[in-house]
């Protein structure tokens, strides 16, 4: 007669970056369900919006999340923003496109680090956040910051970027190329990944869609989804090919990241090559009425954003629904079936984000 | 203008409709993109966001404290973590949660800390 075995994974666990936490349930080796909780470094963010003027809780919004906290700042702007009829400047705009894509090479850099890791080849974990280093020296130079960037505000940006600083981010990137190459090689062709990632953990297209899937977890499946193609911020200036793979697998989870970080290159030296002169932001005056969405791509897959005004300086309700959170689904309907030795790669290949799941 | 502004397209209706407009949606290939709720006077206002490519349609109706919300599980199964979140939360009573956590998804401290407090008449 089988047993079922309820093991706890996280929110402490040797590959967790942070306190995820599941109540694995076990037929053997075999996984029949994953039970997800949350709540272990919950903050209650969204509730915070009623206490903090609205164009001081930028800041807040920037600490939902240490990887992707430009883009919660930003987000929570363009919500405000729409609200405030403001019209951004254009050189904001590509400004925040630069610093939004110099946060997906890191984020993207992490986690391949992450991974590495995870599967036991030490090495490769420190090739990639010696990579990383690079792009956070970057992030600093043109922010003050390596983690919060403390530079978007509502109806524009905080800090202008000079024409030099511009180049050398583009000539610093140039000759990162090529390591980044080497390292890309390694997680495409070395034999030790590919027996740890490929065919593990496959999503189909059509449950990674009806899952509500994102990000390159969505686009690992063969979903050809990708925020920026909505034109926010200065992407609608930018050519750029939404990155898919059809695999569903952890391998092709790995492989979206590695094109996405050779594409935000890219993006990046279009950003400085066509961003125009003018102003950084326009002042915002007045007080919220009214509500709006907004959505972003963060690296980890879409994010989205609701505030509400009602005509005082403090909002009524902010409300984000974080990318992982959005995965979650598909990554229980993914783990189930699964051995118990692969529940670490295929948790970390959706890249969980626990700060943002519990903001 | 170089940045395409998103379209706010919100659609408010009868709560017993609900599953209608649902169905509707999922037939036409839109997916469920978050479910959220706000204190109101009298309850809950509930907004069911779905997306297809890059549109955005909200549905919105109000709930009285005590009223039941049917869950939507059965026909986007990943309903349920957004479901919980709000049962946990808030306290919104949503029925037929094809996975109910019941009240295990969020392990903080208070019960629904998000939700206003009741007049008192409701409580």
């Amino acid at each position: 007669m089988s047993q079922h075995t309820v093991i706890p994974f996280g929110p402490q666990h040797p590959v967790l970056p942070e306190p995820l936490h599941f109540d694995l349930v076990l037929e053997d080796e075999t996984i029949l369900d994953a039970i997800p909780q949350i709540g272990y470094i919950h903050r209650g963010l969204e509730l915070l919006v009623e206490k903090r003027d609205y164009q001081d809780y930028v800041f807040v919004a920037e600490r939902i999340c240490g990887i992707c906290s430009f883009m919660h700042g930003m987000g929570y702007c363009m919500a405000v923003e729409e609200v405030m009829h403001a019209q951004v400047p254009d050189r904001a705009l590509f400004l925040r496109t630069l610093w939004c894509e110099l946060s997906r090479i890191h984020s993207h850099l992490l986690w391949l680090g992450l991974a590495a890791d995870a599967f036991g080849f030490e090495n490769l974990f420190q090739a990639s956040w010696r990579e990383r280093e690079l792009i956070l020296d970057m992030i600093e130079e043109t922010t003050g910051g390596r983690v919060i960037f403390g530079s978007c505000l509502v109806g524009g940006v905080k800090r202008d970027v000079d024409a030099d600083t511009l180049g050398r981010i583009v000539k610093m990137l140039e000759s990162m190329k090529h390591d980044l190459g080497k390292l890309a090689d390694v997680f495409i062709e070395d034999i030790t990944v590919r027996h740890r990632l490929a065919g593990v953990g496959v999503l189909t297209e059509k449950d990674a869609y009806e899952l509500g899937a994102v990000g390159p977890m969505l686009r690992a499946s063969g979903v050809s989804y990708d925020v920026r193609k909505r034109n926010y911020a200065a992407y609608g200036g930018i050519d750029f090919d939404v990155v898919t793979e059809t695999g569903g697998d952890c391998y092709a989870r790995a492989l979206v990241r590695i094109r996405e970080i050779h594409q935000s290159v890219e993006i990046i030296k279009q950003v400085v090559a066509r961003i125009p002169g003018g102003d950084i932001a326009v002042k915002v005056t007045g007080m919220p009425q009214g509500e709006a969405f907004a959505r972003v791509e963060q690296p980890r897959g879409e994010a989205l954003y609701f505030v509400r005004g009602n005509g005082t300086k403090f909002l009524e309700r902010f409300r984000v629904r974080t990318p992982t959170f959005a995965n979650i689904p598909a990554m229980i309907s993914v783990l189930k079936g699964q051995t118990l030795s692969d529940v670490p790669n295929i948790i970390l290949t959706i890249d969980p984000c626990i700060s943002c799941t519990e903001r | 203008m170089l940045e395409t502004i998103e379209v706010q397209e919100i659609k408010v209706i009868p709560r017993d409709r609900l599953l209608e407009e649902c169905d509707a949606l999922f037939g036409t290939g839109y997916r469920l993109v978050q479910i959220c709720s706000l204190n109101i006077p009298e309850g809950f206002e509930m907004n069911y966001s779905f997306g297809k490519d890059f549109h955005m349609v909200t549905i919105r109706f109000s709930v009285g404290f005590d009223e039941a919300v049917p869950s939507i599980t059965h026909i986007w199964k990943g309903a349920f973590l957004y479901e919980n979140e709000i049962k946990d939360l808030y306290g919104v009573n949503i029925e037929n949660m094809a996975v109910d956590y019941n009240g295990k998804f969020y392990d903080v401290d208070g019960i629904h800390p998000f939700a206003a407090k009741r007049p008192e008449s409701e409580a």
